[in-house]
């Protein structure tokens, strides 16, 4: 029982501290699929040992939009795009953003070591974006500062983050005792390319001035752009996917464990690690604070025709622009996974790898969070699923999740083998299968595998 | 019959996912059609002028006088060319006794003028003049190559004995309205 609180606990820990993302929440833990070791090493599996079909065992994409839609902009409706576009740039906030990730796996396998251990390893490569709308800067740009006396329009709006990258990994999954299942995978990141824009601020703010009608005050800007793999005439991309000049290291680690027959905790975290950016370089920073009140003629009698002002040099002066090429280290976007379930129904018996059997129930019920770390936030999701194991061979899975997109998410998952072959497939909101243009996000994973 | 149960579920979930998916009709090309139209606010000059300045070295009174400012403002050629016009708006507070007229030239990088505004007549005392002239750049593109401006001041009343100890001033401050549009 201690041990059930102390879970208990950290679940709850998990609940309160993060929020927890929507990703992938479908493939999690699903079927004892080999795809789920990447989402948490320490997953139960059931074979001895796995291919995936090279370029096929792993396909992955999310692309979502939490402030507005593709047919917001273009449905064909009777209002103008200036009505439309103005109407999302002013129900934006600056936490908005657009999101995507692709994942493809190049090769994925796996052995077992022995009746207790199993590992597996693999490549895959990944592009991973995030670009938060930079709300005051659109309304500067597409409205001016005409109408917004006295308003401090935030530079700090508009952070992004965009990698694409190969990872080649290896881990371990180990069967402690009957209950406890652990597992830890070790990452070898290699970036194709990185851009990020993180923790700018300052403002720019229009105010009535003292010396003249209007006085402009850039305050305290500090403006940061690095970017890796962007160099024009540089285009390794295919190269730096393998051993390339940017690499990193990262590491996964996560458990399942069984309170009882019928209940099960998981939980897992996914990478944590770094990549270190020391070729092909390009950063770019702006500081400085700036104020201008216009152009102050100083008639001199005494030398009245000296040109005694120069706008563009003092702004250049006290708001410098400094480019250079110095290495820096960026994290990868941490994710933490956990479920809670329950299985329930008809008792059956499974066949398993060590020409044994073990009992099982062919329905579970459960809940999972996915929380991943964003530059401006933790993004959060909860979910609840249903999955119901049809046979040994064929699983379903039905998802329903509450995230920063939708709090009517629903995903239905498959899983099917036939013979040694495998096909898993999955998808979520379905509800807004009726018009995906409509839909602030869509997620998808496929992929085939020979499971012996 | 399990390859078959597979099949027949499998096909049901892609053909499930094939019917009940759809997009509604799209358009892409509406962008062509966007149309941005900000109107920025910007300080433009700024000046005071006591008496004294308008006397020479020798004491005698001077009834011009001229200033010229270079104007780099750093703006890069997506705004020059999307920039269709400026409103130009001035309040000038004269204490002086006499009247002045004042005029801005905008001046091409050889110093050479390029539009001159119109008059600004102050009378003696008048605290409140307001002036406001707009430039066209669809009409006057020149307009764009703005890189310096020259103030006039003219005494309109040389009669009028100026006291170079005075502390009466001429106040001039002013702003642009500067229209952009991306179908420029």
């Amino acid at each position: 029982m201690p041990k059930l609180r102390k879970i208990i606990l950290l679940l709850c820990f998990f609940l309160i501290t993060n929020s927890f993302s929507q990703k992938k929440q479908l493939l999690y833990n699903f079927a004892e699929l080999p795809q789920t070791l990447l989402l948490n090493p320490g997953a139960e599996t059931n074979f001895n040992y796995h291919m995936g079909v090279p370029l096929l065992s792993g396909i992955s994409t999310e692309i979502g939009s939490s402030g507005f839609s593709l047919s917001d902009i273009f449905s064909v409706d009777n209002r103008t795009i200036n009505d439309k576009i103005s109407q999302i740039v002013e129900s934006l906030s600056s936490n908005d953003y657009v999101q995507f990730n692709v994942q493809l796996d190049l090769f994925n396998a796996g052995f077992r070591l022995n009746n207790n251990t199993y590992i597996s390893f693999g490549f895959y490569g990944e592009l991973d974006g995030i670009i938060y709308t930079p709300k005051d800067l659109l309304v500067l740009a597409t409205e001016g500062n005409y109408n917004y006396l006295n308003k401090s329009f935030q530079l700090s709006h508009g952070a992004l983050k965009i990698d694409a990258l190969g990872v080649l990994h290896v881990g371990f999954t180990k069967k402690v005792n009957e209950n406890l299942t652990f597992g830890s995978r070790f990452k070898i990141y290699s970036s194709v390319l990185n851009a990020e824009s993180l923790n700018n601020y300052g403002t720019f703010t229009t105010r009535n001035g003292s010396n003249n009608v209007y006085a402009y005050y850039l305050d305290n800007a500090n403006l940061k752009l690095r970017t890796s793999g962007l160099i024009e005439g540089e285009n390794q991309y295919i190269e730096n996917a393998f051993f390339g000049d940017n690499m990193g290291i990262g590491f996964d680690v996560g458990f399942t464990y069984h309170i009882s027959d019928q209940i099960e905790v998981t939980g897992s975290v996914v990478d944590v690690g770094f990549i270190k950016y020391s070729k092909l370089i390009e950063n770019t920073s702006i500081t400085g604070s700036y104020m201008y009140e216009g152009v102050a003629y100083e008639y001199d009698p005494e030398n009245p025709s000296s040109f005694v002002e120069l706008i563009g040099g003092s702004f250049r002066e006290e708001v410098t622009t400094v480019q250079n090429e110095e290495s820096y280290v960026s994290l990868r976007p941490a994710k933490v996974n956990a479920s809670f379930a329950y299985s329930f129904g008809m008792k059956r018996s499974i066949y398993c790898f060590d020409n044994t059997f073990k009992d099982f129930f062919s329905n579970t019920l459960g809940v999972q969070m996915h929380a991943v770390h964003r530059p401006l936030s933790i993004q959060h999701a909860f979910t609840g699923f249903y999955q119901r194991m049809l046979s040994q061979r064929v699983h379903t899975k039905v998802t329903y999740t509450i995230d920063n997109y939708s709090s009517n998410n629903i995903g239905v998952g498959l899983s099917a083998q036939v013979g040694k072959l495998n096909f898993y497939g999955m998808v979520d909101n379905i509800l807004q299968f009726t018009n995906i243009a409509a839909a602030n996000s869509i997620s998808a994973q496929l992929g085939f595998n020979l499971i012996f | 019959m399990m390859l078959q149960k597979i099949k027949k579920v499998s096909s049901l979930f892609f053909c499930l996912m094939m019917i009940t998916s759809c997009v509604e009709e799209l358009d892409f090309t509406q962008l062509d059609d966007y149309r941005a139209t900000p109107v920025f606010t910007t300080s433009a000059v700024y000046f005071t002028i006591f008496p004294y300045q308008f006397f020479d070295r020798s004491g005698v009174q001077i009834n011009e006088i001229e200033e010229a400012t270079d104007i780099d403002i750093p703006t890069n050629n997506f705004l020059r060319r999307k920039t269709v016009r400026i409103d130009f708006n001035a309040q000038i507070s004269n204490e002086l006794e006499a009247d002045f007229i004042l005029q801005i030239q905008l001046l091409d990088a050889d110093y050479s003028p390029i539009y001159e505004t119109k008059e600004m007549l102050v009378k003696a005392n008048d605290l409140t003049y307001e002036f406001n002239e707009t430039f066209d750049l669809r009409s006057n593109p020149e307009l764009k190559n703005i890189k310096a401006s020259r103030l006039k001041i003219k005494n309109n009343t040389p009669s009028v004995k100026l006291n170079p100890k005075d502390n009466t001033k001429l106040q001039f401050t002013s702003y642009y309205h500067i229209y952009l549009d991306t179908d420029a």
